[in-house]
C-alpha cells in the first residue's frame, strides 16, 4: 500500500515537472520550438490551459462516476454556474448595485470563485439527495434534465427589473470578464495563468487520488459495486453518493470560474447538453475508475478535436467533417475499449508483467 | 435459555397483493446457530431482506436486545443504520465490491469503526492515516484468522468461487456484528468446500458472533444448528430443535410434496 | 415506507397545487380566456404527437435492447430532411407535388429504416453487453455522426416542405370559433392515430411483432422459442427508426426542417418516454401528448425562449415522484 502510494507520488511529481516543462519551453522557446511544434502542431499553448481547466472538471466526474457510480449527464451545467457567477457579478456589479471600490478590488473575482464553488455545492447538495435515489438510467435523464434547465437560465434574456440589462447576457453572453490578479501583479500574459490554472489541476489531482484512496473513496468504490452490499457493511450509500456528487459539481464551478477569466467572456454554448456529454466521453475515454484518466482523457479529446480541425483541410474537406469523424472515434472507442485508455494501458503492463512472471506462479 | 438476541414478532410482507410472508414469529439466542429452511420460494431470502433492513415488512416488527429496529413504526432505519446495531448479511449471488482487493473489501467491513471524513481524506490528515493504518491491521487479523491473508491483495472477485464467500463472509464479520446473516453460504460448493464452510461457520460462532442461516437443503445443516425454522409458502411450519423437525410430519410433508 | 410516501405524496400535490395556480396567475396577467388556453392547448398537441411517436421508437428499442437509444430524434431529422430532398429533387420537378410527396414519404421511411439497421449492426450489436452507459455513449456517438452527415449534406439551412392539404409552403388555417388550426395538424393527428392502430396489431397480431414482445418480456426464455435476440434487437432499431422517420416526415411542413433539428425532438421523446415509464408504450404516448400540451401552455403563459425548460421540469417532477411513469401503481418497497 505505501509502496503504490510512493509510485503514484512519482507520477505527481513527473506531471508538476512537465508543468513546469511546458511553461518554461512556451517562454524561452530554445530554438523556436515551443510546445506547438514539440506536438507537432496539435497542441498549442491555449490548448494545455484548457486541458488544465477541463481536467479539474473531469477529475470530479471521475470521482462522481467512476468511483462512486453515479451518472452525470449534466455536469457542463454547474461548470457554467461557476463560469456565470465570476462573469455576472464582476462584468454587471454596476447594474446589480455593486458598489464600485468593491467591484474593483483584486479579491473581488476570486471571492466570486469561491462563492460560485459554494453556491453549485450548496445546490447540489440541496437537490442532490431525491435526485440520487434515481438509479442508471434514471439518474442520467434526470442530470440531464437538469442540465438543460440551468442551460436556458444561462441562455434566456432575463432582465433584472427595474432596469433593462439582461443579466447574462442571453445568446450572446458577458465580455470584458477582467483577468484575475494578485494584488497588482496580474495573472496575465497567458503563460503566468497557465501555471494558475495547473496548479489547480494538479491539486484537484491530488485532492482527488487522496479522496479514492481513503476511507471515504473506498465507501464510494463499494457503492459502485454493490449499493445494497455497501449499506449492510454499514455505509451510508444516500450520503456518499451526495458527497461524490457535490464535490464535483463544486470542482466544476471551480474550473468554470477559471475558465471566464481565461476567455475574459462567457457565452451559453460550452455549458450545453453536447458539452455534458463531451466531459462524459472525456472521462470515459481516459478511463472511468482512475484520477490519472482525467488528464488523459480530456487531452486525447481535444487533441483529437484540434488535431481533426487543424488536419482534415489537407484531406480536402472542411471542418464540417470534424464532427463525424469525432463521433466515429468515440464510438469506436466505446466499442473496443469500454474502460477507457488509462485502464488499457494499466492492462497491457500488467499482462506484460504477469507474462514475466508465469513460470514461478503456480495456479 | 438465554434471553432472545434477535425477536420477529408476526412478520408478513406483500407485494403488490401478493403475500410473500405472514406470521413468522421466532426468536434467535445469543450464541446460537440457527437455521431457516424451506423449499424454493419460501420466502427465506426475503426474511433475511426484512432483517437485514432492505424491506419494511407490512406487518410485524424485528426486534433487536429488545428494541424495535424495523417494522412501520419505525421510519428512516436504512441497513446501514441496522448493520451499525449489530447485524449484518451476505448473499445468495456474491456480492463482492468489483475491482477492490480482498483486503480493501474487509477493510470497507471496518466502515463504521472509523470516521475519516472528506476532509480528512482529501488532505491526508494524521487522524486519517493512523485509522486507515489501524483497520488495515485489523482487516489483516481478520484475513488471517480465516487463512485468507496470503490472498489480501488479490482482486477479490477474481477469486475461486469457494473462496470468494469466504471473503464474503469475512467482509461481513469486519463489521464486528452480533448477528450475521448467511444467505445459503453452501450453495454452488463442493463436499469439501461445504465442509471446510461448516467448521468455518462454528469457528464464527465460537468467536462470539450469533449466526443465521438460510438453507434450502436441510441436510447440510442438521449437524451444525442449534435450531431450525421452516418456512412453508411463506408460513413458519416448524421451529425447533434439528431432530424434532427432522420428524414433524408437516416438514415431511411439505419436502416430500415438493419433490 | 408510509410516513415517506405520505409525505412525498403531499409535496407533489402541494406543488401541482403552486403551479397550476401560478399558470393560471401569469395567465391571467395576459388577459387568457379559454380561447388562448384552448389555442395554446391544441398547438401543443402538434408537437406532443411527434413526441409520441419518437417516444414509442425509444420504448420499443428499450424494451427490447434495454439501451437508450440517443440517436432517435436523429430518425426524425433524417425523414424530414430526405423528403426535403425528394420534393426538391430537380429530376421529379415534372412530377405533381402530391405525388412527389408521397414518393418522398417511401423515399424517406426506407432510407431512414436502413440507416437504422445499419446502426443497429455497426455501432451497438458490437456493444450489446457493455455497460449501460457506454451504449449510452455510443448512441450519442451515434447521434453526432448522423448530425455531422446531414450538415455535410444540407448544410445549415433551414427548408420547407408543402403543406399536405394545399401542397404549398402555406398552410390552409382552419377556425372554430376563435380558434385557429393549421390543416397540417389534422395530418400530424391522423398519421400519428393510424400508425399507433398498425402498431397495436403489429404487436398483437403478426408473428415479429409477438417475437419483440417475447424478447421484451424474458430474453432468455424468448431464445429457449426460438426467436434470435440479435435479430429482435436489429428489427427494434428498424422499427424504431421507421418510427422516427414518419414523424420528422409529417411535422415537415409545420416546421422548418434543419440539420440539428432531431437534438430537441429526441430528448423530448425521452421525456415522454420516461413519462410512461420507459416500458409502457401506451403511456409514453399520453405522456407525449401531455408534455407537449403543458410546454406549449407553460411558453404561451410566461415567454417563448424558455419553452423547452418545462419538459425537464416535468422529466425532474415525474422522476422524483413517479419514477415507474404516470399511470403506475405499483409502489416501490426497496429503500437502496
Amino acid at each position: 500500500m505505501l509502496k503504490s502510494l510512493r509510485e503514484k507520488n512519482l507520477g505527481i511529481l513527473a506531471l508538476i515537472i512537465a508543468v513546469f516543462f511546458v511553461g518554461w519551453l512556451e517562454q524561452v522557446e530554445p530554438g523556436g520550438v515551443g510546445i506547438t511544434e514539440l506536438t507537432f502542431g496539435i497542441f498549442t499553448f491555449n490548448t494545455v490551459v484548457r486541458i488544465g481547466i477541463l481536467t479539474i472538471v473531469v477529475v470530479g466526474l471521475n470521482i462522481l462516476v467512476g468511483y462512486a457510480g453515479q451518472v452525470s449527464l449534466g455536469q457542463a451545467a454547474f461548470y457554467g454556474i461557476g463560469a456565470y457567477v465570476s462573469a455576472v457579478f464582476t462584468v454587471q456589479a454596476k447594474a446589480l448595485g455593486i458598489p464600485e471600490a468593491i467591484a474593483s478590488a483584486w479579491i473581488w473575482p476570486w471571492f466570486l470563485m469561491l462563492l460560485g464553488v459554494l453556491i453549485t455545492g450548496g445546490f447540489t447538495w440541496l437537490i442532490g439527495r431525491p435526485i440520487l435515489r434515481l438509479k442508471g438510467h434514471y439518474l442520467g435523464m434526470a442530470t440531464l434534465g437538469l442540465g438543460i434547465m440551468i442551460f436556458i437560465l444561462f441562455r434566456e434574456n432575463f432582465a433584472i427589473k427595474p432596469s433593462t440589462v439582461i443579466i447574462t447576457g442571453g445568446l450572446d453572453g458577458l465580455p470584458d470578464v477582467p483577468r484575475l490578479s494578485i494584488g497588482s501583479y496580474e495573472l496575465w500574459p497567458l503563460h503566468r495563468y497557465f501555471y494558475l490554472v495547473w496548479f489547480f489541476a494538479v491539486s484537484a489531482i491530488i485532492i482527488g487520488r487522496n479522496v479514492v484512496n481513503s476511507r471515504v473513496g473506498r465507501a464510494m468504490r463499494a457503492i459502485h459495486g454493490s449499493e445494497i452490499a455497501a449499506e449492510v457493511m454499514g455505509v451510508d450509500t444516500a450520503k456518499f453518493k451526495l458527497q461524490a456528487l457535490v464535490m464535483s459539481t463544486m470542482m466544476a464551478s471551480l474550473a468554470g470560474s477559471l475558465y471566464a477569466h481565461f476567455q475574459a467572456a462567457v457565452s451559453p454554448t460550452p455549458f450545453d447538453f453536447v458539452a455534458s456529454l463531451e466531459l462524459v466521453v472525456m472521462s470515459a475515454t481516459g478511463g472511468v475508475g482512475t484520477i490519472w484518466g482525467a488528464p488523459l482523457g480530456v487531452t486525447i479529446i481535444l487533441g483529437l478535436g484540434e488535431f481533426l480541425r487543424a488536419n482534415l483541410h489537407f484531406l480536402g474537406a472542411g471542418s464540417e467533417v470534424e464532427p463525424i469523424v469525432f463521433g466515429l472515434i468515440l464510438i469506436l472507442i466505446m466499442i473496443f475499449m469500454p474502460e477507457g485508455i488509462a485502464k488499457q494501458i494499466t492492462k497491457l503492463f500488467n499482462r506484460r508483467k504477469s507474462n514475466q512472471q508465469t513460470p514461478e506462479v503456480s495456479a | 435459555m438465554s434471553p432472545p438476541l434477535l425477536e420477529l414478532n408476526n412478520i408478513g410482507i406483500t407485494f403488490g397483493g401478493l403475500t410473500a410472508l405472514e406470521g413468522v414469529n421466532t426468536q434467535v439466542s445469543a450464541g446460537q446457530i440457527k437455521a431457516i429452511i424451506g423449499p424454493n420460494g419460501a420466502g427465506k431470502t426475503t426474511l433475511f431482506n426484512i432483517i437485514s433492513g432492505i424491506y419494511t415488512p407490512t406487518v410485524g416488527e424485528v426486534t433487536l436486545n429488545g428494541e424495535i429496529i424495523n417494522g412501520q413504526e419505525v421510519s428512516g432505519l436504512s441497513p446501514h443504520h441496522i448493520s451499525e446495531k449489530g447485524i449484518t448479511r451476505t448473499f445468495q449471488t456474491i456480492r463482492l465490491f468489483e475491482g477492490m482487493t480482498v483486503l480493501e473489501n474487509v477493510m470497507v467491513g471496518q466502515h463504521q469503526k472509523t470516521n475519516a471524513g472528506f476532509f480528512a481524506a482529501a488532505f491526508r490528515l494524521p487522524s486519517a492515516l493512523q485509522e486507515e493504518q489501524r483497520i488495515e491491521e485489523k482487516a489483516m487479523a481478520l484475513l488471517e484468522q480465516f487463512d485468507l491473508a496470503d490472498r489480501a491483495q488479490e482482486v477479490a472477485t477474481d477469486l475461486p468461487f469457494g473462496l470468494q464467500r469466504r471473503v464474503e463472509i469475512t467482509r461481513a464479520l469486519a463489521t464486528e456484528p452480533k448477528i450475521i446473516l448467511l444467505d445459503e453460504p453452501a450453495a454452488g460448493l463442493n463436499n469439501t468446500e461445504g465442509h471446510e464452510l461448516m467448521t468455518f461457520i462454528r469457528k464464527i460462532r465460537d468467536s462470539g458472533v450469533t449466526v443465521l442461516l438460510v438453507e434450502h437443503d436441510m441436510e447440510v445443516v442438521m449437524g451444525l444448528v442449534d435450531e431450525v425454522l421452516v418456512l412453508e409458502y411463506g408460513r413458519p411450519i416448524a421451529d425447533d430443535v434439528p431432530t424434532a423437525v427432522q420428524s414433524n410430519p408437516e416438514v415431511i410433508r411439505a419436502y416430500l410434496g415438493d419433490e | 415506507m408510509k410516513v415517506n410516501t405520505f409525505f412525498k405524496q403531499t409535496l407533489a400535490i402541494v406543488i401541482l397545487i403552486a403551479v397550476v395556480s401560478g399558470a393560471l396567475y401569469l395567465g391571467n396577467q395576459k388577459n387568457f380566456g379559454w380561447p388562448q388556453y384552448t389555442q395554446l392547448a391544441l398547438e401543443g398537441l402538434r408537437g406532443g404527437a411527434i413526441y409520441a411517436l419518437i417516444a414509442l421508437g425509444i420504448v420499443t428499442i428499450y424494451n427490447v435492447t434495454g439501451i437508450i437509444n440517443f440517436a432517435q430524434g436523429g430518425f426524425a431529422m433524417l425523414g424530414a430532411m430526405l423528403a426535403v430532398s425528394v420534393n426538391n429533387a430537380q429530376q421529379l420537378s415534372e412530377m405533381g407535388v402530391g405525388l412527389r410527396l408521397v414518393l418522398a414519404f417511401f423515399v424517406a421511411v426506407s432510407l431512414t429504416t436502413l440507416v437504422g439497421l445499419l446502426i443497429e449492426r455497426l455501432a451497438i450489436y458490437p456493444a450489446r453487453n457493455a455497460e449501460p452507459l457506454t451504449q449510452i455513449i455510443i448512441t450519442v456517438g451515434v447521434f453526432i455522426v448522423m448530425q455531422g452527415v446531414a450538415f455535410l449534406i444540407w448544410g445549415s439551412d433551414q427548408y420547407t416542405l408543402p403543406a399536405f392539404t394545399t401542397l404549398e409552403v402555406r398552410d390552409m388555417p382552419i377556425r372554430f370559433s376563435g380558434i385557429l388550426i393549421k390543416a397540417q395538424s389534422f395530418w400530424i393527428w391522423g398519421t400519428v392515430a393510424i400508425v399507433m392502430v398498425l402498431l397495436y396489431y403489429f404487436f398483437e397480431k403478426t408473428m415479429w411483432g409477438k417475437a419483440l414482445r417475447a424478447c421484451a418480456i424474458n430474453r432468455q426464455a424468448a431464445r429457449l422459442m426460438g426467436i434470435s435476440p440479435n435479430r429482435m434487437s436489429a428489427l427494434s432499431f428498424a422499427l424504431a427508426a421507421a418510427l422516427g422517420a414518419i414523424g420528422g416526415f409529417v411535422l415537415g411542413p409545420a416546421t422548418r426542417p434543419s440539420y440539428d433539428m432531431g437534438l430537441t425532438l429526441g430528448l423530448k421523446g425521452f421525456v415522454a418516454a420516461i413519462m410512461g415509464g420507459l416500458v409502457n408504450a401506451p403511456a409514453a404516448v399520453l405522456g407525449g401528448i401531455l408534455l407537449g400540451m403543458i410546454e406549449n401552455l407553460g411558453a404561451g403563459i410566461t415567454k417563448a425562449g424558455i419553452k423547452d425548460i418545462f419538459a425537464f421540469i416535468i422529466l425532474i417532477f415525474v422522476l422524483l415522484f413517479r419514477p415507474d411513469g404516470i399511470l403506475s401503481k405499483r409502489e416501490t418497497v426497496e429503500k437502496v
